[in-house]
């Protein structure tokens, strides 16, 4: 529309009559146009978010006060930044101008004052239209830009990329309605993404659109229920399924590739049973020696016995401490990786052919760690959670050189609480389960950057 | 070292209007998983049993619905809900496989006798609840639009019909915490192991009631208390004295309710002009919470900056006329900030015409029942502007207005409210707590209230269950 007036104006300019031919004015125009939309439109864009509740507002004054002429004022008491406030005012005086208001001096008997208010959930303009002794109010809620974020970044850099989250939206409706209590692992398959919720396990494949829910199973956990609960998922040994485990649980889901090219989805099935052996913590190559290491779970008290059962790795028929976190990792010496144990006392401990010794400098660790082997640095890193603020917790990369945790990257602010971290199955990445608000999670990757 | 209210953007306001996290021992050591075990101690100035916000009964009760941390209406014993026709009908579905902790199933026939033994004592929304299967189905001739939020309200926590234990009604909920014994003003719950929501972290609390505040600050000095109450005046006087003082977003308005019907209106509207909001906060509040007209806190609604907070006494003294208002008695549901905040109200009112005299308060509350004018203080509770001027208005005895989710509908009703003047709102006031350094993952409720059942206690390290 402004590309259009200023055509206009520019059609009535003297020097238009230079033009010899009309195709060299329509080819001027065309280009005239092109560089004002280009010139305007990062202005367009900037203005864009607050038009739609200007317009909103100024079409109940409208209404309330009719054609005339009025006063405008324009109060801030919102967070929006003192520089867009002269852009609000603009944008609401344009769109009185067009409903028949005039926008006048303090001559007038007419006042609309417009307050940019807020409140938790959302901002709220309120305008008072005040003629004589009587005023009127009008109010329109605007929605919340959503937030920014920046994740800090020296020395290696640990990088997150969120996979999947609760207010991503399927077919309109978003997961948080779904969701059967905490969200306890997550496991991507080529199949789909597989989530582990207390009381359910849910297949979500990826659509143009977004996630879309593709199957969901009751998992009819064990009574009561747990408030810090904690459950595995595993690839299942064919690659096609996943082994969920839960207090008590244990299923095997089995995915059936489409018989035919005409099928878009293959199927698939689930079984579940009762269960208390021990969980498989630990299953891979570290240092070029298989580990499988299982543990026992209290199921009452949500953390591991100290109880493992181990093939080839030290501390076989030796039990641990009871603890939250253990992985294992390849030793300075030996042919056999030892085990970093995170006890329930907050004691780090690493469980070698030599015996166990404890790891110092791990004070800033919370009761979560994943080992990854990346290459970098010394080659293995142990991505450790911690509380950085009260109510934000992040993720730091550290080695081990000696008996000492040397940090070797900056916090990670993870914007929410780390209710569950495991390496993926290459040992390239972690994945964390993140809880933002109550209801709200988050699953991201988090990978390390070489210096 | 506390995350209180240093609002600098959006997010955090948002999260931390919605809830306060405690991590005691954040700045000296990691987030750690929780640990089982250990008894908690706290002490209370009331009685922990007294509705409406005494601190034992959600520990052992719940209700049908509850609001969490983010003010949103989540389910509690029931899982889903609908209404019909207008909202004038409404079901809720029960949680299958809940027992009460006398182990007797939770049933929709049990909730019913639960929720009608509430409605003896509190003015109920609907005119009728039945069970119907394992739901419960509420009927009104007025649209109930924000019963869900309603019921999570303490009114309506669901019990099992009372038992008499010796002189003591036996407390039997669903809540992670159960009744062990109540003798000499100590109240002594343990945990629900079989609890529907999870079994709490520590077994077991004791509430010893009836402790003055500054011997609950003592205790908790000494290590003989974990939790004690901060009364909104005092919280800088505790921080003082370097206590771990956690404090809520403002959840409970301060109100002048005028219970004198035959009060004319415009004496009313005088009365509401003479009140000197500001000074109660600077004074008697120690600038804590935030002076408001409006039934709702600024944070909630957006708009009570329309509802003038200024004194005018001339034009309090200009509409009061030539009338002579008769001499008026204040009562006070409170004791401490709450009797100086009254005896300062009664000058203000002075000062334009009117003659006020304070009475004291009494046991049985008979003088709040007959005095014209009562200062008292009633909590925020529901998440959105309308469930939460919904539940106000129901705490004032008013029939819940149909109100819409849209805030100029809510403001219309808020604003016909309180041009009755039948209501004076004063100031919203934030609910403070002592800690001490052993609680782990405190957080408030959107009452105000510590969440205790997701509390662990650090140096528990117990191994096996």
């Amino acid at each position: 529309m402004a590309c259009y007036d200023m055509l206009r104006a520019y059609a009535k300019a003297k020097f238009m009559m230079k033009l010899k031919t009309k195709s060299d004015r329509l080819l001027l125009y065309w280009r005239l146009c092109l560089v004002l939309t280009l010139l305007a439109s990062p202005l367009t864009h900037a203005a864009s978010p607050w038009e739609q509740p200007a317009a909103q507002l100024t079409s109940q004054v409208a209404e309330i006060l009719g054609s005339g002429q009025a006063q405008l004022v324009v109060n801030n008491r919102s967070t929006i930044g003192a520089q867009e406030i002269p852009v609000i005012r603009r944008l609401l005086e344009q769109s009185l101008r067009a409903r028949g208001v005039i926008i006048s001096g303090t001559e007038s008997a007419n006042l609309i004052r417009v307050t940019l208010s807020e409140n938790v959930r959302e901002r709220l303009w309120v305008a008072e239209v005040i003629e004589g002794t009587q005023t009127q109010v009008a109010m329109v809620h605007v929605d919340r830009e959503a937030p920014s974020g920046a994740a800090a970044e020296a020395g290696m850099v640990l990088q997150k990329k969120r996979v999947w989250s609760s207010t991503d939206v399927v077919d309109s409706t978003a997961i948080s309605n779904q969701l059967n209590g905490p969200l306890l692992a997550a496991l991507e398959t080529h199949a789909g993404l597989v989530l582990l919720e207390q009381e359910a396990i849910v297949v979500l494949t990826r659509t143009p659109a977004g996630w879309h829910e593709e199957k969901q199973w009751n998992l009819d956990a064990r009574r009561p229920l747990s408030r810090d609960p904690r459950g595995l998922l595993r690839s299942s040994s064919d690659g096609n399924g996943f082994v969920a485990i839960t207090p008590g649980r244990k299923c095997d889901g089995s995915y059936a590739p489409p018989s035919n090219v005409s099928m878009p989805l293959g199927e698939w099935s689930v079984r579940c049973r009762d269960s208390d052996d021990p969980w498989p913590i630990e299953t891979g190559p570290i240092a070029t020696v298989a580990v499988e290491l299982h543990a026992f779970y209290n199921a009452s008290r949500d953390f591991f016995t100290g109880v493992i059962t181990p093939n080839s790795i030290p501390g076989q028929g030796v039990d641990l401490m009871p603890f939250f976190t253990i992985a294992a990792f390849p030793q300075l010496s030996g042919d056999h990786p030892a085990l970093l144990v995170n006890g329930i006392d907050g004691k780090v401990q690493l469980m070698e052919e030599k015996g166990l010794r404890t790891i110092s400098g791990t004070r800033d660790w919370g009761s979560d760690f994943a080992v990854l082997h990346t290459g970098c640095g010394a080659g293995t890193q142990i991505i450790t959670s911690s509380s950085g603020e009260a109510e934000s917790d992040s993720l730091r990369a550290y080695e081990l050189p000696i008996q000492e945790a040397v940090a070797v990257s900056a916090p990670l602010a993870m914007g929410g609480t780390i209710t569950a971290m495991w390496t993926s199955p290459e040992y390239s990445s972690v994945l964390a389960v993140i809880r933002k608000t109550t209801n709200e999670y988050e699953v991201d990757r988090v990978s390390v950057l070489c210096p | 070292m506390f995350p209180c209210f240093a609002l600098n953007s959006l997010r955090t306001r948002r999260i931390l209007v919605a809830c306060v996290l405690v991590t005691m021992t954040a700045a000296v050591e990691a987030r750690t998983r929780p640990h089982y075990g250990g008894t908690l101690r706290i002490e209370v100035e009331g009685d922990p049993l007294q509705k409406p916000d005494g601190i034992a009964l959600r520990l052992m009760l719940d209700g049908l619905t509850r609001v969490d941390t983010e003010g949103a209406v989540r389910p509690s014993l029931a899982i889903r809900w609908a209404s019909e026709d207008n909202d004038h009908r409404w079901q809720f579905w029960l949680r299958p496989g809940v027992s009460f902790q006398s182990s007797r199933p939770l049933n929709a026939l049990a909730v019913v006798t639960s929720l009608q033994e509430s409605c003896r004592t509190t003015a109920c929304p609907w005119s009728g609840v039945r069970a119907l299967g394992q739901s419960v189905v509420f009927l009104s001739d007025n649209p109930m639009p924000n019963l869900p939020a309603l019921l999570s309200q303490e009114e309506f926590l669901i019990q099992q019909k009372a038992e008499f234990e010796g002189r003591s009604p036996l407390v039997i909920g669903t809540g992670p915490f159960r009744l062990k014994e109540s003798n000499n003003n100590i109240l002594r719950l343990e945990a629900n192991d079989d609890c529907w929501n999870g079994r709490p972290f520590v077994d077991a609390i004791e509430i010893d009631a009836h402790r003055p505040t500054h011997e609950q600050w003592m205790d908790i000095s000494l290590g003989k208390a974990d939790i004690g109450e901060v009364r909104p005046s005092d919280i800088r006087q505790g921080r003082q004295q370097r206590l771990n003082i956690v404090v809520s977003p403002e959840v409970t308005l301060l109100a002048l309710e005028v219970q004198n019907a035959d009060l004319a209106p415009q004496l009313r509207a005088s009365l509401a002009l003479a009140v000197d909001r500001a000074a109660l906060y600077r004074v008697i509040f120690q600038k804590q919470g935030e002076v408001t007209a409006s039934m709702l806190p600024a944070s909630l609604s957006g708009y009570s900056f329309l509802f003038s907070t200024e004194r005018d006494v001339s034009r309090a003294q200009a509409l009061r006329g030539g009338l002579t208002p008769p001499s008026l008695t204040l009562a006070v549901d409170g004791t401490g900030a709450m009797q100086l905040a009254a005896e300062r109200l009664a000058l203000n009112l002075h000062d334009a015409g009117f003659t006020v005299r304070v009475i004291a308060p009494a046991v049985n509350g008979g003088s709040l029942l007959h005095a014209d004018l009562v200062l008292r203080t009633l909590p925020l509770t529901g998440g959105s502007p309308a469930e939460a001027l919904d539940g106000l208005l129901h705490r004032m005895g008013m029939n819940a207005p149909v109100i819409s989710s849209d805030p100029a509908a809510t403001y219309k009703v808020e604003y016909d409210f309180l041009d009755r003047h039948a209501v004076i709102p004063l100031l919203y006031l934030p609910r403070a707590w002592a800690v001490s350094g052993r609680l782990r993952d405190l957080y408030l409720t959107a009452e105000g209230l510590p969440d205790l059942a997701n509390v662990s206690l650090s140096g528990n390290s117990e191994a096996s269950p």
